[in-house]
């Protein structure tokens, strides 16, 4: 069998012909004193699409956007965006870019109007209709000081400062944090919705999957400051699998079925409730093109996209 | 547009609060320019912007920072700030430069409001308004540096401000080290800020400027330090821990500075020749340093402690300062110094006296004794005058009868000045004006005959409460205090008093010394005071010497006699400073002649230069009064 071709930054398979990108992070290297923060990240973003950003909490994501926004800049490593060097013209770039920080830092003695009338100032491509447009789509008062607003309000209130500036791409760094569930999927709809309306590249970064999975077209995950995992969700979901096996009947070293080595990766195995657990990922292709045939009390378990990305994110 | 759209912000954020400070700020000084104006030579009015610079422009500072710089970066809506498409230091330069244009605002305002107040003798020129905005302008940027570079210290700024306040107090009093000598502090001297009108100070400017960028850059630098990590880390508010840390400095400093203070504290200065007369509760101690001199001295102590210990029981004072007088043989016997800074200590020469120079002798050491024992809040501009007349109306028959001889002086005096400045109300609401145009002697002349009148129409007791309303308490170093010293204006307190409407009293009191004319002797004495009036002239002669003239002219038809006045007009000058504080000539420089009318009597080669300002006093002497009698007064500047 031949190899498919690997991207370098992740170990994984990457697309099969290079695609236009509109952000792009290669090798990025950041640390804050000791303390390695990002560790050689790599990642490419492609015009029009959903890209979700994940990692847990400390993995990584809130640093690298802030070098996307280029609020910091990183030691090493290669960052563009709309195919210019982000340090070349930070102030251009970031006119060009939607963003949703993770906690709405708004001026709290501000209406909704008056801080509209304070943005604008920095985005040329302003759209003064479609923030009117979006503040009643969204029910939000006007006239009311953001200091009294909820967090929910307040996240809708960025969604739509950062859409009404015509973003070409849109950058939304874990915008749900403490928001209910409901108003959560409420957002997640919104932005979907716009989105899809503008034609806009979207960066979304969480630690949700259940967000990713409900707006992501490709997604990266981001582990200890690398990617470990870069494409899309599906290739992932059908690369990765569970098989368990009685420890009476558990023959030390062997696998569920008869893989070549160099095919798969062990993520995980272990002892659990009186069974042998195996969580194995294998090259994307792998598990939709072979029939995988089991030896003797193995047994296939099924595992949610979460368990997935836990595993994925375990092994690295 | 994103410079305007922040400057906007900034401007829509803080515009009540800023407006509202600055109104403050300038009523404040329109309200010390107005009581300074009150009070007149009490001080140049640009020593209200000296004082805005000492006390509230470092508070508007702090204000501001905290407003403009604390406040975005505590909320963390720098974060929101500085995602927005704009430079990095963009938002907090502009923050600087608002700030800084805020606080030049109000301290240009400051200047100029000074200006506008000052009195035609302040001379203020543009070239001297412009060395006092300087000044104040650099004190301005180096409040606002500090403010700014503190203001992003966080939770720490407290603790700095507290420690560089600390630093600055140790600096400015701390004895063995002189702060004016070096800038800041050099800017800020009591004397020159005010009193330097020509020469620049580069180097404390240079210095102050030099601090000033030290401290910016320090604040530029401090957000740059790790990308803005390290003020992002100091950007919370205080813990309990350290508000607790806090505390334990506060108090270590001022447990230090109490320590500090301490050993600060002198000695009171003590006389320690053997020949001494000492006399105790209350204590006067009179050196005479030869034994001949022993008798003069005892009499002198006894009298003086006689004196002080009457006047102790009926004003109800528990303690008096120490009262310390020292004979110079040498000395003219009118020639009296005294200082106030240790207890009393007068220097003097009383061995010629008669009672009169007697009576001037004592009434000079019950104005040291009352000013001291009230902190100097005696002297106070709008009541002077009721120490000028107590005292001497003390020595003259507080304690003792009236000599009528001395009253027949007094009274002639009196009645010349009002001859001279018919208005009473006038001559009481300024004071030191009145001292300076007619001399002390008749000044206190008047105010005593005013307590003659107190006297004759209420009675001793209203003499009496006058004194205890205004000359024994002192002020109190509270911000209470103050308000409560304030919260009735003079001539309320005055009115509560003697019981009648100040202007009504002035009207009686003039008439009841109109009524003294009628005493024959009186009007003698008064009759030998000539009808003159001084002019002075400065020029230049053709070889280029400068020249002081003086004249005299007649201001009554009946006086033509050239050689009317059988007495002596003596011109007195001297150095003065740029502004009116009080000022008596000494006779160190004066010229002598005969009093005549019309042509220059006397002509001085001066030693004064072009910018030098100069006080000049035409006084007559005869042998009927004690003291002269000023009949011309000036301040000149030598152009």
């Amino acid at each position: 069998m031949n190899e498919p071709a690997r991207n370098d930054a992740t170990g994984l398979l990457a697309p099969e012909e290079p695609a236009p990108v509109v952000l792009s992070l290669s090798d990025v290297h950041k640390s804050f004193g000791s303390l390695h923060v990002l560790d050689g990240l790599s990642l490419a973003v492609h015009p029009g699409e959903v890209f979700g950003f994940l990692g847990r909490n400390g993995a990584g994501k809130s640093t690298a956007i802030r070098l996307l926004m280029g609020i910091t800049q990183c030691d090493s490593g290669q960052i563009n965006v709309f195919g210019e060097s982000l340090q070349s013209n930070v102030v251009g770039i970031r006119q060009r870019i939607g963003y949703v920080a993770q906690e709405q830092n708004m001026y709290p003695w501000m209406t909704p109007k008056v801080l509209s009338q304070f943005v604008r100032g920095f985005y040329p491509r302003w759209d003064e209709q479609r923030y009117r447009q979006l503040m009643n789509d969204f029910d939000l008062p006007p006239k009311r000081r953001i200091g009294t607003f909820s967090g929910g309000m307040k996240a809708k209130l960025a969604l739509t400062l950062a859409l009404s500036t015509r973003p070409e791409l849109l950058i939304l760094d874990e915008p749900t944090a403490g928001m209910d569930p409901v108003a959560r999927r409420e957002f997640l709809d919104l932005v979907r919705e716009q989105t899809m309306k503008d034609g806009a590249t979207t960066f979304f970064s969480t630690h949700l999957i259940d967000e990713i999975e409900a707006i992501a077209d490709r997604i990266g995950i981001v582990e200890s400051g690398r990617t470990v995992y870069g494409g899309e969700l599906d290739p992932l979901r059908n690369s990765v699998a569970t098989w368990s096996i009685a420890m009476s009947d558990y023959i030390p070293g062997s696998l569920p079925g008869e893989f070549a080595r160099q095919q798969l990766c062990v993520l995980k195995e272990g002892q659990r409730q009186g069974r042998w657990v195996m969580t194995l990922q294998f090259s994307q292709n792998v598990l939709a093109s072979y029939e995988i045939v089991l030896n003797e009390g193995w047994r296939h378990e099924n595992m949610s996209l979460e368990d997935v990305f836990i595993a994925v994110v375990a092994s690295a | 547009m994103a410079t305007v759209a922040l400057l906007v912000k900034d401007l829509r954020e803080h515009r009540t609060a800023a407006l509202l400070l600055a109104l403050g700020c300038l009523a404040v000084v329109l309200l010390l320019l107005a009581q300074n104006a009150q009070s007149a030579y009490s001080m140049s009015a640009f020593e209200i912007v000296r004082f805005a610079l000492l006390s509230f422009l470092p508070l508007v500072a702090l204000i501001i920072g905290n407003r403009l710089i604390v406040r975005e970066y505590l909320s963390g809506t720098r974060l929101y700030v500085e995602a927005l498409p704009i430079g990095s230091t963009l938002p907090l330069v502009l923050k600087y430069l608002l700030g800084l244009l805020y606080l030049s605002f109000l301290s240009v305002a400051m200047v100029l409001l000074a200006a506008n107040q000052s009195g035609i003798a302040d001379d203020v020129t543009r070239n001297y308004t412009l060395l006092i905005l300087g000044k104040t302008w650099v004190m301005t940027i180096l409040y606002w540096s500090v403010v700014f570079c503190f203001s992003l210290c966080g939770y720490l700024r407290i603790a700095l401000y507290l420690v560089s306040a600390a630093l600055v107090a140790l600096l400015a009093y701390y004895p063995g080290i002189d702060a004016d000598r070096f800038p800041p502090f050099a800017l800020m001297d009591d004397q020159l800020f005010v009193f330097e009108r020509d020469s620049v100070p580069w180097f404390d400017i240079g210095g102050t400027l030099l601090i000033s960028l030290v401290f910016t850059l320090t604040g530029f630098l401090l957000t740059r330090v790790g990308e803005g990590s390290v003020v992002e880390r100091l950007a919370k508010p205080m813990t309990r821990r350290d508000f607790v840390a806090l505390g334990v400095l506060a108090f270590a400093g001022l447990a230090l500075w109490s320590a500090l203070l301490e050993n600060k504290q002198r000695e009171p200065v003590e006389f320690s020749s053997q020949q001494v007369v000492r006399l105790n509760d209350p204590s006067v101690a009179v050196l005479y340093l030869d034994d001949a001199y022993k008798e003069s001295a005892q009499i002198i102590a006894t009298r003086t402690h006689d004196s002080l210990t009457k006047l102790q029981a009926t004003l109800g004072l528990a303690q008096l300062p120490r009262v310390k007088l020292a004979l110079i043989p040498s000395r003219e016997k009118h020639d009296i110094d005294y200082a106030t800074a240790d207890g009393v200590l007068i220097s003097a020469n009383w061995l010629e006296h008669d009672s009169y120079d007697d009576a001037i002798l004592d009434s000079v050491l019950m104005h040291g004794v009352l000013s001291s024992q009230t902190g100097g809040r005696a002297m106070f501009e709008p009541y002077h005058w009721v120490l000028d007349g107590f005292t001497r109306w003390w020595v003259e028959q507080g304690d003792q009868q009236l000599d009528s001889q001395h009253a027949a002086e007094l009274l002639a005096r009196a009645l010349w000045v009002i001859d001279r400045q018919p208005l009473a109300h006038d001559l009481v609401q300024r004071w030191q004006l009145t001292a300076d145009q007619f001399s002390y002697p008749s000044a206190e002349a008047l105010a005593w005959s005013a307590m003659t009148y107190l006297e004759h129409s209420q009675g001793r007791d209203r003499v009496i409460a006058l004194a205890l309303e205004f000359l024994t308490q002192p002020i109190g170093s509270s911000l209470l205090s103050t308000i409560q010293d304030r919260r009735e204006s003079v001539q309320l307190r005055v009115e509560r008093v003697i019981g009648m409407e100040l202007n009504e009293f002035y009207r009686q009191w003039k008439q009841w010394l109109e009524e003294q004319r009628a005493d024959k002797f009186v009007q003698s004495l008064r009759d030998t005071i000539p009808a003159l009036a001084g002019r002075v002239d400065s020029d230049t002669d053709a070889s280029g010497v400068h020249r002081l003239q003086a004249s005299y002219v007649a201001i009554s038809p009946a006086t033509t006699d050239p050689a009317i006045a059988p007495g002596q007009c003596i011109m007195k000058h001297d150095y003065l400073g740029p502004f009116d504080t009080e000022f008596e000539v000494t006779d160190d420089y004066e010229d002598i002649s005969d009093c005549t009318i019309g042509e220059a009597v006397h002509v001085v080669n001066s030693v004064y230069s072009p910018g030098d300002r100069v006080f000049i006093a035409l006084d007559y002497e005869n042998d009927v009064f004690h003291q002269p009698l000023r009949l011309h007064a000036e301040r000149l500047t030598i152009q």
